[in-house]
C-alpha cells in the first residue's frame, strides 16, 4: 500500500475515534493556556524575541560548515571523539563499532529524536545489547512496542489506566490510577538502571561553536543521569542542531520551555564540553558526539526548505496544529509528526512517498504563528506542494483534474457548464459519498445569472 | 580518501549561502521582561523557586544554617555530601556526621552502585538566578555530574553573594571560568515530569526535594 | 457619502452560495456605494495555487487579470481567503512574469468587507437587530493572513439584541482548507464537526462566519451531524439583521 493510501486509511478511522480525540484534548487543555501565560510574563515582545531567534539560526545557516568545524575542533581538545554520518546506516555502523569496542551489554538512553530517526533502539536490541529508556514517556512507548506519538511528549495518546495496566504487566507494578504512583514505579525500575549501564545514549538539544559543547535539556533528570554515571556518553546530534555561542542559550532556552511546555526554563538545562577532566571526581571516561546528516544537507541546498533547519523541535505546531490533533501522532509514520514533520519529511527522505503529507493540512496557519524562530511553514507546506508537482512526484489524477479546472475556470460559460453537469450527472460521477456530503445541492443558477436577471428587471435598483 | 567528513562538509560549502544576516547581539533586553532591581535578586530567586516546588531556607549565620541543615538531614538514613569548607564546617558544627552515614561524595568509588542509595546529596552551587529561580552547578565543584541530581534530596549551600540576575549572566560568568569543567547544569527546581496525562509528579529520576540554605552574602 | 466599488464575486459563492453575494451587494447599497460587477470574473485561483499546481493556477489567475485590470477603485470581496491570494500569494505566483505588475495593481486592490468597512469607517452604520446567541468563526486566512483579528466582532457590533461568543483560545480551524476537504474527507469532516461542538457548547443558535469555504464546511458538519445551529456568512447574517422585512433565501438550499 502507498504511504498516502496508508496516511488516508489510517487516519479515516482515527478521525472517528471520540476515545482518542478525549485523551488528547485532555492532554492538550492546558498547554497553550500555559504557554501564554509564560510568554506574557518573561518576555516583553514575543514577535521581536521570534525574528532574534531566527536571525540566529540563520546566522549558523550562513556558516553553518565552519561553526561545525569549529565545535569539533574544541570538543576534541577537551578528549571529546567526533564522528561524522552521512545517513542513518553510517551513524549504526558507528555506534556497532562503539559498542564493541566497550563491551557494552546494557545501555541506558535519555530521550532523543534523532536516535528515532536511525532506528537506534532496533539496531542495539538485534545485537543483544539490551536498551532502556530513561524519559518516561519513551520508556512507556518502548515498553509498549510503539513509536514515539510526539516529538517532545511521547505518550500522550496513553491514559493512566492504560500505562497501570502496561507497568503491571511489563515491572511487576500493583494497579493504580495514581501518576504519582506510576512515576515513581518508573523511577524505581531505573535507578540502578543508571548506575550499571555501560553506556548512555543521549541526543543534544543544541551544539555549541564558540563552546565545543552540546546542551540538553529536560525536565526529569534522566539525562544528567544518563551522561553521569555510565563510563562512556554518546551523543546523537542533527547536525543542523548549532548555536552560534554559548550566550545564546539565554535565549534559547527559554524559547525552548517557553514553546515546548510553558514553561520559564525546565529543571534541567546541562552543557556539556567533553568527557570527565583531570579535576573532576566523576563523569564518563569516554564521550563520544556523532554529527549526523541524514538529508539535512540536501535539505540545505533548497533555498527555501533550508528555512525549516532553524527549527529546535519544541513541538509548539503539532500542538497548535487541528490536523495533529484529529488524527495523532502515530498516523503520520514520520520520526517527526505534525506540521514540521510535514515540511521537512519529504526532503529528509524522499518527496515521492512523502509529499501526501505536504498536502494533508488546511494552511490554517497556526504553526507558523506558534514557531518560536518563525519558520514559514504553512508557506513551506506550499512550497512542497509546489516542488512535488513541479518533479511530478504527485499524483496522476490530480495532475489531469487541475488541468480540468484550470480550463474550466477560464471562461464564464465553461464554469456554468461545469455546474449543471454536475448538478445532472453528478450521481454517475465516481466521487466518494464522503465528499458528496460535503457539497451542498448546487443551485440552478449561479450568481452571475442571477445577477443578469435581476439587473436586467431592475435596472440598478436593490435586486 | 574521502570521509564522510568531508563529504558532509563539501555538500554544505556548496550550498552556502552567499550572503547571510549577521550575529545579532547579545543584548536582548528588548524582548525580555524587565529584570528586578538588584537589590531585590534574593527575593526574586526565592520567590521564583519556592514557586517551583522548591524550598529555601535564608539563613543569618553559620550556626542557623548548620542547624538548618542538621534538620533537613535528620529524618533521613544516609546522606552525601561534596568535600567543601564551608559543607565541612557546618556538617562538624550541627554534628551531622556523627548522627549520620554521612559519606564524602569525593572518598567514594567513581563507578560505585551504592550511590544510588544515598537519600541526600550536600553540595555548593556557583551561582544562582534571580529571574528564574535557578542553581548553577558545575561538574568540577558541585560534587561531580551525579551529586545533585542522583540522590531524592538535593541540599545546596549557598551565599546572597552568588545571586546573579539573569542567566545571561550566568552563562557569561560561566565562559568566563578558567577553569576546566566537563559539565554544568542549571537547575531550576526539582524533577518533575507531565508525561502521564500532563499530570505534574515532582521527583521523576532527580531529585524530588530541592532545598537552598541561603547564607549572608559576607559568608566565606 | 459611498461611492464606486467593484465587487469580486468568489467562485464558490458563484457556483454553490449565491445568497453571499446579493447579501453582500444589498449591504453596501445600502450604505449608498454603487456596485459594480462584472460577470466575466470566475476564480482567483487560489484551489490550483494551494493544490501546487502553479501553472493552472497561473492561467486561471490571468483570467481574473483581464477582468480586473481595466477598472480602477476598491474591488471588495466577501472571503479573506481570495483576498489574501490575491494581496499576497499573486506576488509569488507571478514573480518573473510578465503580468507581474498587474497582478500587483489588482492584488492591492482587493479589500475583504470588513477591511473595507472599517477602512470607509462605516462599522457603526451597520445597524440591526437579532436576538438570540451567535458564535463568531474567524476564518483562518483573514485572521491569520489578513490579520483581521478582532474586526469579525467589531463587524457585528452594530447588531443590538445578540449575544456575540467564541470558544476561548485562538481560532481552530474549520477543517474546509480548499483541496483539502476533498483529499481528506474524513479529517476534514471530524475538525468541522469539533469546531460546530465548540460552538453548540456555549448555545450557539446562529453561527457566523466569514469566509465562504468555511460556510460551506460548517453548513454542511451542521447538517450532517444535525447540530441545532444555522450557519451564516457574516454578510448574510448582517444582511438579516439589517433588513428584517425582506425575505431572505433559506441558505441551506
Amino acid at each position: 500500500m502507498s504511504r498516502n493510501a496508508e496516511f488516508l486509511r489510517q487516519s479515516a478511522v482515527i478521525a472517528v475515534d471520540e476515545v482518542h480525540r478525549g485523551k488528547l484534548d485532555k492532554a492538550m487543555r492546558n498547554y497553550r493556556v500555559a504557554v501564554n501565560r509564560m510568554v506574557d510574563q518573561q518576555f516583553t515582545d514575543w514577535e521581536a524575541l521570534r525574528q532574534q531567534a531566527a536571525a540566529v539560526k540563520d546566522h549558523v545557516l550562513g556558516h553553518w560548515p565552519e561553526m561545525l568545524e569549529q565545535f569539533e575542533q574544541k570538543i576534541t581538545e577537551r578528549g571529546a571523539i567526533v564522528l561524522w554520518a552521512e545517513d542513518a546506516e553510517e551513524a549504526r555502523e558507528h555506534i556497532k563499532r562503539i559498542m564493541s569496542r566497550h563491551e557494552a551489554r546494557l545501555v541506558v538512553k535519555s530521550k532523543s529524536m534523532v536516535t528515532e530517526e536511525i532506528e537506534l533502539n532496533e539496531l542495539l536490541e538485534s545485537s543483544g545489547i539490551q536498551v532502556i529508556e530513561s524519559d518516561l514517556g519513551e520508556l512507556i512507548v518502548q515498553l509498549c512496542g510503539e513509536k514515539p506519538y510526539h516529538i517532545v511528549t511521547p505518550a500522550m495518546h496513553k491514559s493512566k489506566e492504560e500505562i497501570s495496566v502496561l507497568f503491571q504487566q511489563k515491572l511487576g507494578t500493583p494497579p493504580t490510577d495514581d501518576a504519582a504512583e506510576l512515576t515513581m514505579a518508573a523511577r524505581a525500575h531505573l535507578r540502578q538502571v543508571y548506575v550499571t549501564a555501560d553506556v548512555g545514549i543521549t541526543g543534544a538539544n543544541f551544539l555549541l561553536a564558540d563552546e565545543g559543547a552540546i546542551a540538553v535539556t529536560e525536565n526529569e533528570g534522566n539525562a544528567r543521569l544518563t551522561m553521569g554515571c555510565p563510563k562512556v556518553h554518546v551523543v546523537v546530534a542533527g547536525m543542523e542542531k548549532m548555536l552560534p555561542r554559548m550566550a545564546d542559550l539565554a535565549l534559547f532556552w527559554p524559547i525552548l520551555a517557553s514553546s515546548g511546555t510553558g514553561q520559564q526554563l525546565t529543571s534541567y538545562n546541562s552543557i556539556v564540553r567533553g568527557p570527565r577532566q583531570a579535576n573532576e571526581s566523576d563523569g564518563p571516561e569516554t564521550m563520544y558526539v556523532i554529527l549526523l546528516d541524514n538529508g539535512r544537507s540536501h535539505m540545505y541546498s533548497d533555498p527555501r526548505a533550508s528555512e525549516a533547519l532553524r527549527c529546535i523541535r519544541c513541538g509548539a505546531c503539532l500542538n497548535a496544529c487541528p490536523v495533529f490533533k484529529t488524527v495523532g501522532g502515530h498516523t503520520y509514520k514520520t520520526t517527526y509528526q505534525g506540521p514540521i514533520g510535514s515540511v521537512i519529511t519529504p526532503h529528509l527522505r524522499n518527496m515521492k512517498d512523502w509529499q501526501h503529507l505536504s498536502h494533508a493540512s488546511t494552511l490554517c496557519g497556526a504553526c507558523t504563528s506558534v514557531c518560536p524562530v518563525a519558520i514559514d511553514l504553512h508557506g513551506l507546506l506550499l512550497e512542497n506542494r509546489r516542488q512535488a508537482t513541479q518533479e511530478q512526484a504527485d499524483d496522476a489524477f490530480w495532475r489531469f483534474a487541475m488541468r480540468g479546472w484550470s480550463f474550466g475556470m477560464r471562461c464564464r460559460w465553461r464554469m456554468e457548464w461545469g455546474r449543471r453537469l454536475y448538478r445532472w450527472l453528478g450521481w454517475l460521477m465516481p466521487i466518494p459519498q464522503a465528499i458528496r456530503r460535503s457539497v451542498p445541492r448546487l443551485p440552478a443558477k449561479s450568481f452571475a445569472e442571477q445577477w443578469r436577471s435581476k439587473e436586467k428587471s431592475s435596472s440598478g435598483d436593490t435586486p | 580518501m574521502s570521509t564522510s567528513r568531508e563529504r558532509i562538509l563539501s555538500r554544505l560549502r556548496q550550498a552556502q549561502p552567499a550572503v547571510h544576516p549577521p550575529l545579532p547581539p547579545l543584548h536582548r533586553d528588548d524582548v525580555f521582561a524587565d529584570l528586578p532591581p538588584r537589590e531585590s535578586w534574593c527575593e526574586a530567586f526565592c520567590t521564583r523557586l519556592r514557586a517551583l516546588h522548591g524550598e529555601v531556607f535564608r539563613v543569618a549565620d553559620e550556626a542557623a544554617a548548620a542547624t538548618c541543615l542538621a534538620a533537613l538531614v535528620d529524618p533521613l538514613n544516609s546522606c552525601l555530601r561534596q568535600r567543601h569548607p564551608l559543607i565541612d564546617r557546618l556538617v562538624a558544627a550541627g554534628s551531622i556526621a556523627e548522627m549520620k552515614s554521612c559519606r564524602i561524595y569525593e572518598d567514594l568509588l567513581p563507578g560505585s552502585v551504592e550511590m544510588a542509595d544515598f537519600e541526600a546529596g550536600i553540595t555548593v552551587a556557583d551561582w544562582l538566578i534571580a529571574r528564574t529561580g535557578s542553581i548553577v552547578v558545575r561538574a568540577t565543584g558541585a560534587g561531580g555530574r551525579r551529586m545533585s541530581v542522583l540522590p531524592p534530596l538535593h541540599i545546596v549551600v549557598a551565599t546572597e553573594a552568588q545571586v546573579v540576575g539573569s542567566l545571561e549572566e550566568a552563562l557569561a560568568q560561566l565562559r568566563e571560568e578558567g577553569e576546566p569543567w566537563s559539565m554544568a547544569s542549571v537547575i531550576t527546581g526539582p524533577s518533575r515530569t507531565a508525561d502521564i496525562e500532563k499530570i505534574l509528579v515532582l521527583g521523576a529520576h532527580g531529585p524530588k526535594r530541592l532545598a537552598v540554605i541561603l547564607l549572608p552574602a559576607s559568608t566565606e | 457619502m459611498g461611492g464606486k466599488v467593484r465587487c469580486f464575486i468568489p467562485c464558490l459563492v458563484d457556483q454553490v452560495m449565491p445568497e453571499i453575494g446579493f447579501a453582500m451587494i444589498r449591504i453596501l447599497r445600502h450604505l449608498g456605494y454603487s456596485v459594480e460587477y462584472d460577470p466575466a470574473q470566475t476564480c482567483c485561483g487560489q484551489p490550483g495555487f494551494n493544490a501546487g499546481h502553479w501553472k493552472e493556477s497561473r492561467q486561471v489567475a490571468c483570467h481574473c487579470l483581464d477582468v480586473f485590470n481595466s477598472g480602477d477603485g476598491p474591488i471588495v470581496s466577501p472571503s479573506g481567503s481570495c483576498t489574501s491570494m490575491m494581496r499576497h500569494h499573486y506576488r509569488e505566483l507571478f514573480e518573473g512574469h510578465p503580468r507581474a505588475s498587474d497582478a500587483a495593481r489588482v492584488g492591492g486592490q482587493v479589500v475583504e468587507f470588513a477591511e473595507f468597512i472599517q477602512r470607509e469607517g462605516r462599522l457603526d452604520d451597520l445597524r440591526g437587530h437579532y436576538a438570540g446567541t451567535v458564535g463568531v468563526h474567524k476564518s483562518c486566512h483573514a485572521y491569520r493572513e489578513l490579520g483581521l483579528r478582532e474586526l469579525p466582532m467589531a463587524l457585528l457590533r452594530g447588531i443590538d439584541g445578540c449575544e456575540l461568543v467564541e470558544p476561548e483560545g485562538e481560532p481552530v480551524c474549520c477543517g474546509f482548507g480548499g483541496t483539502f476537504f476533498v483529499k481528506f474527507p474524513p479529517i476534514a469532516q471530524s475538525m468541522g464537526r469539533s469546531r460546530l461542538l465548540s460552538f453548540t457548547a456555549l448555545q450557539a443558535s446562529v453561527l457566523v462566519v466569514n469566509d465562504p469555504g468555511c460556510v460551506m464546511q460548517l453548513r454542511q458538519a451542521a447538517q450532517r451531524e444535525e447540530l441545532p445551529v444555522k450557519v451564516l456568512h457574516t454578510l448574510e447574517f448582517l444582511d438579516l439583521a439589517m433588513f428584517p422585512r425582506e425575505a431572505v433565501s433559506e441558505p441551506q438550499r
